[in-house]
């Protein structure tokens, strides 16, 4: 139960008080409360990361600390104290695990209780996944299957010191350290995260996945995903979310950077179901993501698939740059919103390429107190001859007290491009439901039913496993919803 | 520079309303007008005043008496006009029994000021400058039953260089009424910024059509406010091709249940010029339906904008509302940006929208084409097809071939 003696001399290097204690079993480290210029270093210090690792932090940071809270989504939070909050957090260091067995048995008690058995994720259809609790990895499995391959998939803190000519050749390239208010702070303080390399002419023989959690209070996980992949490859890559129960509010700010080259292909799925706060909306998570891609190739393909049933608050927008001539973005999204959440979430499609195409499919169900909102651009530049982009985004509303809006932005400047949009807004229609109930369904069946139905062009995207998850998901998250 | 300027307009307004007492609403109204919209708005950002606010320009105050008149366009209309900002009865016909027109008392104004002040235009900067510098508010008066067999014509002409004008309107519908009025906006200084406020009461209907037709130079601000209420009817029809910098910007609200609204419009660009549409429908109340569409064919350079957003407030059930635009880029210098938005509360609810940009349909001018029409023809054939859909739907009988002819002429325009 007490920190090892290098961190305390760490924190006390840095603060010079010590005023951090532990709530979980788990041991974990912890810099002190709070951010500024000490915390960037000290956690790039802990780290190990080279100089330019840091020297890239600091610009960020500097960068943050300029910027302003963005207020223009339509979500309502009380102002965040980034002084209140944890900027690193990781399980006590342990020496290398060889195998799963040498994992802290809690740990593994905790994936247990959310459903996920790693044994039989293992073995599931080939997946590697890379788990990350609290910000640092701790396993890592079917490695050398995919080193054979000559793929790279190892924590983004890894890879800083086996790949750094990659990494810095590619981090902030998509999203820039000032892009964002969120972004400069995840790029100064990130933790940890994965990092995907997918050489030339190779297809992922298996679907990555990564799962994240977050566990320790007050701790704000930062990871900083980075997915490269070369001329004629492929990848799939899962990411799915869970927390336990918080009674304050936890804040992460996730990058998400994807670059695809001639040709190559990213298929990007995330299940997300973070604690979203009890039905008063206290608790929660505070989900503030900037993930893009950007199709660098000619005929590259991004694809993003979200099922977003969590967080208090969400505020994402995965977007794709189709810069390749012929490149393809595409996204589709599920946001269930239920209680108190608010989920501000869409995408932007940039064409700049020639016979460029999108297409988003947004799907926002809204019930309790939920405010859902889908926010998305599709812009065309100049030289995008004949792009074209096709939107549809529909709310569904359950209950009178919630929320469904739909912001669009659409800014066309060249006249060969074609983009539609269309959007609707209803309830679950009472003749749908009747005939369901009237086949022995009762009401909250019959809603997951119906929803289940109203996203299935979005559950199609997604692979198997997670399909059968969220859809496990969506019936849960509207529990209590209706009657 | 670009402050200093800004400022020295809002100074000279400010300047002027000090000859007037502090409670008056002058004064009020110039108390909230301290700044331009900053770019960065969210509901400026697609249209930026920039250029117009490092101009040095004056308001108008008071009328002239300038003499100029342009004549009424439409047959057997009630012609009404203001030049400069001012209404001039001298150049206006005569109202029949059931219309009056009167301008606001002081104590009236500042009801009316009031009643801006509780709409979405209160930060509108037509809102208060107009307010702060109208040569006087004018209102319009149509008493309950009352059904005039004749449409009015309402025309802003006048103007000079480097000046604003401020006509402000309030027209009033009462009970079971009915009203057509078409307004005409020929202005030919460097700013126009219309304030209106329409009140359209149970069971009134009100049909409007405005044809923004202003000078090549000109910058048009036009501030709308709808307000209807129970079982009432509001069906308008707006047509922007002149200027070189038009913003129409209407707010209207359902203060009643059973109303309907048609809320329709199309802009003709080419050039360098800049039309902007947006619209709010506020659906507060129940049981209301309000529709519409907006075309848009942008050559040239041109911008368009089309920004259109139907709230509705939680307990406004069984709302209908519907909204498709279209628009048509003719060059490759053009653009077009839309932002329809939904912002709903209320479940029982089928509300849509539907956006699109784009070029002509290739098969479709092929059609053409190999039946022995030019290229040019078959383009100007089909975008006049594109605009004539709309324009049937909106506007009646009689006045509809005036519309559709003066669409034309624009579509010429920047057809060449």
């Amino acid at each position: 139960m007490v920190a090892t003696t290098e961190t305390i001399e760490h924190v006390k290097e840095v603060s010079g008080t010590y005023k951090y204690g532990f709530i979980t079993d788990l041991e974990s480290e912890k810099a002190p409360l709070g951010l500024s210029e000490d915390i960037v270093r000290f956690i790039s210090k802990k780290k190990k990361e080279p100089e330019w690792m840091l020297e890239w932090r600091l610009k960020a940071y500097k960068k943050w600390l300029s910027m302003k809270e963005p207020d223009w989504a339509m979500v309502n939070y009380p102002k965040i104290d980034f002084q209140s909050i944890y900027f690193y957090s990781a399980p006590k260091s342990k020496p290398k695990l060889n195998s799963l067995d040498e994992v802290d048995p809690e740990l593994l008690k905790t994936y247990e209780k959310l459903g996920i058995p790693i044994k039989e994720q293992e073995m599931l259809a080939g997946v590697a996944v890379d788990y990350v609790f609290d910000s640092v990895s701790v396993a890592t499995t079917f490695r050398d299957k995919l080193a054979k391959e000559g793929i790279i998939f190892c924590p983004i803190s890894d890879a800083i010191h086996s790949h750094p000519d990659l990494v810095k050749k590619y981090i902030g390239s998509v999203i820039p350290v000032d892009d964002n208010y969120y972004a400069a702070l995840n790029s100064a303080v990130f933790t940890d995260g994965s990092f995907v390399y997918i050489p030339k002419g190779v297809k992922c023989p298996m679907e990555l996945s990564t799962y994240f959690r977050i566990n320790e209070q007050n701790s704000g996980q930062f990871e900083r995903t980075l997915i490269i992949v070369e001329d004629d490859s492929y990848v799939s890559y899962l990411e799915g979310c869970t927390a336990p129960q918080r009674d304050e509010n936890q804040l992460h700010a996730a990058v998400v950077e994807l670059i695809a080259m001639d040709n190559a292909q990213i298929k990007y799925s995330t299940v997300q179901n973070w604690y979203p706060g009890d039905e008063n909306g206290k608790g929660g998570i505070y989900n503030f993501v900037t993930k893009r891609g950007n199709c660098l190739g000619n005929s590259s393909k991004i694809s993003w698939t979200q099922v977003e049933t969590g967080s208090a608050i969400t505020w994402k927008y995965p977007s794709c740059i189709l810069r390749g001539d012929n490149s393809v973005g595409e996204f589709y999204s599920v946001a269930i919103a239920n209680n108190a959440q608010q989920a501000d979430t869409g995408t932007k499609m940039i064409h700049i390429g020639k016979g460029t195409k999108s297409t988003i499919i947004s799907k926002g169900i809204s019930a309790g107190k939920a405010q859902n909102t889908y926010r998305g651009q599709v812009q065309i530049q100049k030289s995008a001859k004949g792009a074209r982009n096709f939107t549809q985004c529909d709310s569904l509303l359950i209950g009178d007290k919630c929320g469904a809006h739909t912001i669009p932005y659409i800014n066309q400047h060249n006249p060969t491009a074609r983009v539609e949009h269309e959007a609707t807004t209803s309830k679950i229609s009472e003749d749908q439901l009747f005939y369901c109930l009237q086949r022995g369904l009762d009401t909250e069946q019959a809603t997951s039913l119906i929803v289940n139905g109203f996203c299935k062009e979005v559950m199609k995207e997604l692979p198997m496993e997670f399909a059968v998850e969220a859809q496990k998901l969506i019936g849960i998250s509207l529990e209590g919803s209706v009657g | 520079m670009l402050l200093k300027q800004n400022n020295e307009y809002i100074h000279s307004i400010q300047n002027y309303v000090q000859a007037f007492e502090k409670n008056s609403f002058r004064h009020i109204a110039s108390n909230d007008f301290l700044k331009w919209p900053d770019p960065l708005e969210e509901t400026w950002r697609l249209s930026r005043l920039g250029k117009l606010t490092r101009k040095k320009i004056e308001p108008i105050y008071s009328d002239f008496k300038k003499n100029i008149h342009i004549k009424a366009k439409i047959k057997n209309a009630i012609c009404l006009s203001f030049v400069d900002g001012a209404y001039r009865e001298d150049l206006s016909d005569e109202l029949p029994v059931g219309i009056s027109l009167h301008q606001l008392s002081e104590k009236e104004c500042l009801s009316f000021l009031s009643k801006i002040k509780k709409t979405n235009l209160a930060n509108h900067p037509s809102a208060n400058s107009s307010l702060s510098c109208t040569p006087s508010i004018i209102k319009i008066n149509v008493d309950p039953y009352f059904s005039p067999n004749r449409l009015i014509e309402i025309i802003y002409s006048g103007g000079m260089d480097n000046k604003s004008v401020h006509p402000v309107l309030y027209i009033e519908l009462k009970k079971s009424s009915n009203l057509s009025i078409v307004e005409r906006f020929n202005h030919s200084g460097t700013l126009i910024m219309p304030l209106q406020l329409i009140e359209i009461g149970e069971l009134a209907s009100l049909k409007s059509v405005k044809i923004f037709d202003d000078n090549k130079t000109t910058y048009n601000l036009s501030a709308h406010s709808v307000i209807l209420s129970d079982k009432s009817n509001y069906n308008s029809f707006s047509l922007i091709k002149g200027s070189e910098f038009t913003r129409s910007e209407t707010h209207a609200e359902f203060k009643g249940e059973h109303a309907t609204m048609n809320l329709n419009g199309v802009y003709i660009s080419g050039g360098d010029q800049h039309h902007d549409l947006t619209t709010a429908i506020y659906h507060d109340f129940p049981n209301c339906t309000s529709k519409q569409i907006v075309r848009g064919v942008l050559g040239g350079k041109s911008t368009g904008v089309f920004q259109g957003k139907v709230r509705v407030a939680p307990g406004a059930q069984k709302t209908d509302g519907q909204q498709m635009s279209k628009a048509i880029l003719i060059s490759d210098k053009a653009s077009a940006n839309a932002k329809p938005e939904l912002e709903i509360y209320a479940d029982d609810v089928v509300c849509a929208h539907g956006a699109t940009v784009g070029e002509l349909d290739d098969d479709q001018l092929f059609y053409l084409n190999s039946r022995g029409i030019s290229m040019d023809k078959a383009r100007e054939i089909l975008i006049i097809a594109f605009l004539e859909d709309i324009i049937t739907q909106s506007v009646d009988g009689s006045l509809r071939d005036f519309i559709f002819n003066e669409a034309k002429i624009g579509l010429l325009s920047i057809l060449e």
